[in-house]
């Protein structure tokens, strides 16, 4: 068994690799955003804070998605600007803040026309995971993520506060200059099988989805990190499921993107092997909220990014192991509106 | 009441030609002028495209008559209904022939995607939506 790292230097490698990147001499493309997942028992929390350059300024913008009893509320707003400060892990805004301190991130956000308001805190539980950069059409994506935190905080929705604690919580920064819109695509997924366990799965592809480009499945247990790459990692889909988005945001985008019900797949599965392990894990969409952005160069496009809810399982070996175990997920995938 | 959709969709023209001008010139990619009534409770204007230009006019015989039920462009807005379901509630009705409907359909879908990259078109939104209702009479339709 590995010994588990101090708080102190998770918190050290936090602070050194996942600050802000220097963005002030960034070209028009440049796109920033740090984003968190909450598993707490009764709902699902997605918090985003972006940041990206429009008439040559970065605007800030807080993307807030809750899913409670299968439905999603929530919303995308900008801010006239943003306080931040390039290596640092602190982005205040009008309506949010982001603040990494002792080691924790805190995290507020409001949206009051929607009813909706987040105050919690992230506390790493593992080092971030530096992954390699990603081809994003004719640019680069590049992005780490902290496979597994502890999240204590609330989340009200209307009249309805929901508190949690030891709740699993999930974070990566995603940074890079590309257009949305551009010859690439990604299928994404977070899945945490209580707070000892959580896989990531990252799959690149190009604009149609009919190329393969990369694929990631990356599994946190205990003090280990378990990364399968390329070859040893294979997806199938299986079904059809007509599913209707239950929210789209920003929601005048609906009128520019395909809307009502959408066919995803009823079921997924996704295999990483290798020469000691063996490991399946397959995932139920159970409901889907989609945001839709503008895209390609010439001013009309849309893109989508479908953020679909699932149950998972996830079975097999891992350093001899046996796994079966149950859990939940966050499944994206990014395509044209 | 309805709000006024006239100096709304006036000013959400404007904002496309200067802020998305890409755009604003596919709204002219199509063949032959095209000139969409408008009727939304007791307001009534035309739409004409040119072959450079958007003009808001008084009412004219056109090539599409679209006619609004009361608040369903703010249900859209709002993303509480879609095209399709106002459509088959009667909440929007069109009548032209097949081919001045397609072509509203192409002229509509350049506008809403080339509106929706626009920084300001969220101010002009809220605008909207927070506007007192016009003085328009109950719509009847």
């Amino acid at each position: 068994m590995i010994p588990a790292l101090s708080n102190q230097t998770i918190a050290q490698r936090v602070r050194s690799t996942d600050g802000f990147r220097n963005f002030s001499h960034l070209d028009t493309q440049y796109k920033e955003w740090m984003h968190f997942c909450v598993f707490a028992h009764d709902i699902n929390v997605l918090v985003n804070f972006s940041l990206v350059k429009e008439r040559g300024e970065l605007t800030p913008r807080l993307t807030l998605l809750v899913e409670q009893s299968g439905r999603w509320v929530g919303d995308i707003v900008s801010a006239e600007s943003a306080v931040i400060r390039p290596a640092n892990l602190n982005f205040s805004a009008r309506n949010c803040s982001l603040n990494f301190e002792n080691g924790i991130f805190h995290i507020t956000g409001v949206i009051p026309e929607k009813e909706i308001a987040v105050n919690f805190t992230l506390t790493p539980i593992v080092s971030p995971i530096q992954t390699p950069s990603v081809n994003a059409g004719s640019g680069k994506l590049r992005w780490l993520c902290i496979p597994r935190c502890d999240a204590e905080g609330n989340v009200t929705v209307g009249n309805i506060t929901h508190q949690f604690k030891n709740a699993p919580g999930y974070h990566d920064h995603n940074w890079g200059s590309f257009e949305w819109g551009g010859n690439f695509s990604w299928r994404w997924g977070y899945f945490s099988f209580g707070s000892d366990l959580s896989v990531i799965v990252s799959r690149i592809l190009d604009k149609q989805a009919h190329q393969v480009i990369s694929d990631s499945f990356m599994v946190s247990s205990d003090n280990h990190l378990k990364d399968f790459r390329g070859h040893s990692v294979k997806h199938k889909q299986k079904g059809v499921l007509q599913l209707e988005s239950n929210l789209t945001v920003p929601p005048i985008i609906s009128l520019a993107i395909r809307s009502g019900n959408v066919s995803i797949n009823r079921e997924y599965e996704v295999k990483a092997t290798n020469q000691e392990d063996a490991l399946t894990l397959t995932f139920v969409p159970q409901s889907l909220a989609t945001i839709g952005m503008p895209s390609g160069e010439q001013g009309i496009e849309t893109s989508t990014i479908s953020e679909l809810s699932c149950t998972a399982n996830l079975t097999g070996t891992l350093r001899g192991k046996a796994i079966s175990c149950t859990g939940k997920g966050i499944w994206e995938a990014t395509s044209r509106g | 009441m309805a709000k006024n959709l006239r100096p709304f969709l006036s000013e959400a023209f404007n904002t496309l030609k200067s802020e998305n001008q890409n755009a604003f010139l596919q709204l002219f990619n199509h063949p032959a002028p095209c000139s969409i009534l408008i009727q939304n409770g007791s307001e009534n204007f035309t739409i004409k495209l040119t072959q450079q230009d958007v003009l808001f006019l008084q009412p004219e015989l056109p090539d599409v008559r679209v006619r609004l039920r009361e608040n369903v462009i703010i249900e859209l807005i709002n993303n509480n209904t879609t095209l399709l379901k106002a459509l088959r509630k009667n909440q929007i009705m069109a009548f032209g022939s097949l081919d001045a409907l397609s072509r509203l359909n192409e002229v509509f879908n350049t506008f809403i995607r080339g509106a929706i990259r626009c920084p300001s078109l969220p101010e002009l939104l809220t605008d909207y939506l927070t506007q007192e209702t016009g003085d328009s009479r109950r719509d009847t339709i």
